[in-house]
């Protein structure tokens, strides 16, 4: 490296030339001038041929958004503390509306919703800036969906499969396991050309360390970007996330890729949009929600889509997820994002203190478009699932009064045990497509009957082993072809029998 | 259209400085009398800031620097 000695004079000549030359220009600008600010909301008069949403200078680099436009005064609200702000100072419009700068070099980051970064990589290299709000893609660019997105969690893929495009709420109480679903399919995109982008809405600053640290550690972060807004950001920034992660998406979408967004959460996002609502004096409705909160999910969530070839061919699957208070789904906003997307996994603190993981509530859990997206070796295995564990369910319950059952519902019983327990899964040990297949084939086809119902994760995790060891070529020719094919189940059969012969202390001893 | 015409002043202004700020005014309104109120602000330094209908001419001194700081 070239070692120029620079001495004091020298910077001094420097900046000598450059005041010199450096002849002040008065433009116009739009100003006004503030008559009171409190809670990050800003109120200012004059300010007269301001935008909707246009960006607007507070001084000292502090930035606010213009929200409420009236005759006479100007609502903004600031996205930093601007603590220096003072009664009777100026305020200029820019003329900008609020963007965010997009690149491919986004991936691996972690920003906030103006695209500042978080970490401590540095900047990244800007392709263009993209305004925040966007109207979604029109009818005539989409597509059905018919690309699955393997969420790599056996219950889902089976019972409840997401479709590449689609919109699919997760839902439940605290401590249920709503983000590790998202995680846990962030992880499983490894191989499956996604893009992911996860959205933290007033989360912990632990919370969000602690996920980056582990997608890192697990090699995810190779393809995912955090648009981050944590809890102790200001509500203008939470309201913002959503926006700015959709945006980062659409980025990816134009290049014709397939991008999965998280949202977590939108209860928090809805509650930031509601205490800014009432800070500017807005009229409020139900729960104190604003009356245009159903609008400001939908807008949002309609930027999901799946794009037909002649635009481009991507995708954006969201995946939002809600939070609940004591699992009432009936709540306005719950209700309203019910409502919106395409389907939800409803999970639940019952099933999730039961053991059960992911803590899914099978009978109130849909798809709604997805399974026209579900692979055909999928659809073969998973028809008799549901079924299979609703009767259960409902057994169950009724099997708890009396100690003597006819053999057809002892039967019943013993199938939708196992089936249960073949769902369990740890979040973040994804499976791939083939390997969920030949597990629920064994389980629904009634292979594991004849175990013990408390060896069934070990017989899980020996099985597949066994199976990625000496049947590997029958687990890549179902992922080749998609489907089994009539040998294919038999050969299957083969080796199910062979394997459980091998471990006879699993089997159940008659007793006579 | 009424207009509503603020220009602030470090001091306040003398008679000739008064005939330099109608000049100003006019030319930058297109119209030959315009009435406009004068205010004082120390804060500025120097200079003069002119704001027509929500739209702000600053030529201050302290906007200058500000300027000056940013860059």
């Amino acid at each position: 490296m070239a070692n120029k000695k620079i001495s004091s004079s020298d910077i001094a000549s420097i900046f000598d030339k450059k005041l010199k030359n450096w002849r002040p220009q008065v433009e116009p600008r739009v100003a006004g001038q503030v008559t009171s600010f409190g809670d990050g909301v800003v109120v200012a008069d004059g300010l007269n041929d301001l935008k909707a949403n246009e960006l607007v200078d507070l001084g000292n680099g502090a930035m606010g958004v213009a929200l409420n436009l009236n005759e006479s005064s100007v609502g903004i609200v600031a996205l930093d503390e601007a603590s220096h702000l003072k009664v009777g100072q100026m305020v200029y419009g820019t003329g900008r509306v609020l963007s965010i700068g997009v690149g491919n070099e986004l991936l691996g980051r972690v920003i906030d919703p103006l695209g500042k970064p978080q970490d401590s990589l540095g900047s990244y290299k800007v392709e263009s800036y993209q305004p925040l709000e966007k109207i979604a893609p029109g009818v005539m660019s989409r597509q059905s969906v018919d690309q699955p997105l393997q969420t790599g969690i056996k219950a889902i893929d089976s019972m409840i499969p997401i479709g590449r495009g689609q919109r699919e709420l997760i839902i439940g109480d605290r401590g249920t396991g709503k983000s590790a679903i998202a995680l846990g399919t962030i992880l499983n995109q490894s191989d499956q050309n996604v893009i992911c982008v996860y959205v933290s809405i007033g989360q912990k600053r632990s919370f969000l360390a602690q996920t980056v640290a582990l997608l890192k550690d697990r090699g995810a972060m190779d393809y995912t970007i955090f648009v981050n807004a944590s809890a102790s950001d200001p509500a203008s920034m939470q309201y913002l996330a959503p926006f700015a992660g959709t945006t980062v998406a659409e980025h990816f979408l134009a290049q014709g890729k397939d991008v999965l967004i998280v949202y977590d959460d939108l209860s928090k996002h809805a509650q930031a949009y509601r205490e800014i609502s009432l800070l500017l004096r807005r009229p409020s409705g139900r729960e104190a929600y604003p009356g245009d909160v159903f609008y400001l999910h939908s807008r949002l969530l309609e930027r999901a889509c799946r794009l037909n070839k002649d635009y481009g061919g991507g995708s954006i699957t969201a995946l939002p997820i809600i939070e609940t208070q004591a699992n009432d789904v009936s709540a306005y906003i719950p209700t309203n994002v019910i409502s919106i997307t395409d389907g939800q996994i409803y999970l639940e603190t019952d099933l999730f203190n039961a053991g059960v993981r992911p803590a899914i509530n099978v009978g109130l859990s849909v798809s709604r478009v997805g399974s026209a997206a579900q692979k055909k070796a999928m659809k073969q295995v998973a028809g008799p699932l549901k079924l299979d564990l609703a009767q259960f369910r409902e057994l169950e319950a009724f099997a708890q009064f009396s100690s003597d059952l006819d053999q057809a519902t002892k039967k019943q019983l013993d199938r939708g045990q196992r089936v249960s327990a073949v769902l369990n899964q740890a979040w973040d040990k994804p499976l791939t497509l083939e390997k969920q297949v030949a597990i629920i084939w064994a389980a629904t086809r009634g292979h594991l009957d004849g175990l013990k119902t408390d060896i069934l994760s070990e017989w899980e995790t020996n099985f597949l082993e066994y199976l990625d060891d000496a049947e590997s070529d029958l687990l890549a020719k179902i992922k080749s072809q998609g489907k089994l094919e009539d040998d294919d189940e038999k050969r299957l059969v083969q080796i199910v029998t062979t394997f459980n012969n091998l471990h006879p202390e699993w089997q159940i001893v008659e007793e006579e | 259209m009424p207009q509503n015409i603020v220009v602030t002043t470090a001091i306040e202004l003398t008679p000739e400085a008064r005939g330099e700020v109608d000049f100003a005014v006019s030319k930058l309104t297109g119209e030959s009398q315009v009435n406009y109120e004068t205010k004082v602000d120390p804060q500025i330094i120097g200079g003069v800031r002119i704001a027509i209908n929500g739209r702000v001419y600053d030529a201050t001194v302290s906007a200058k620097l500000e300027k000056l700081i940013n860059q």
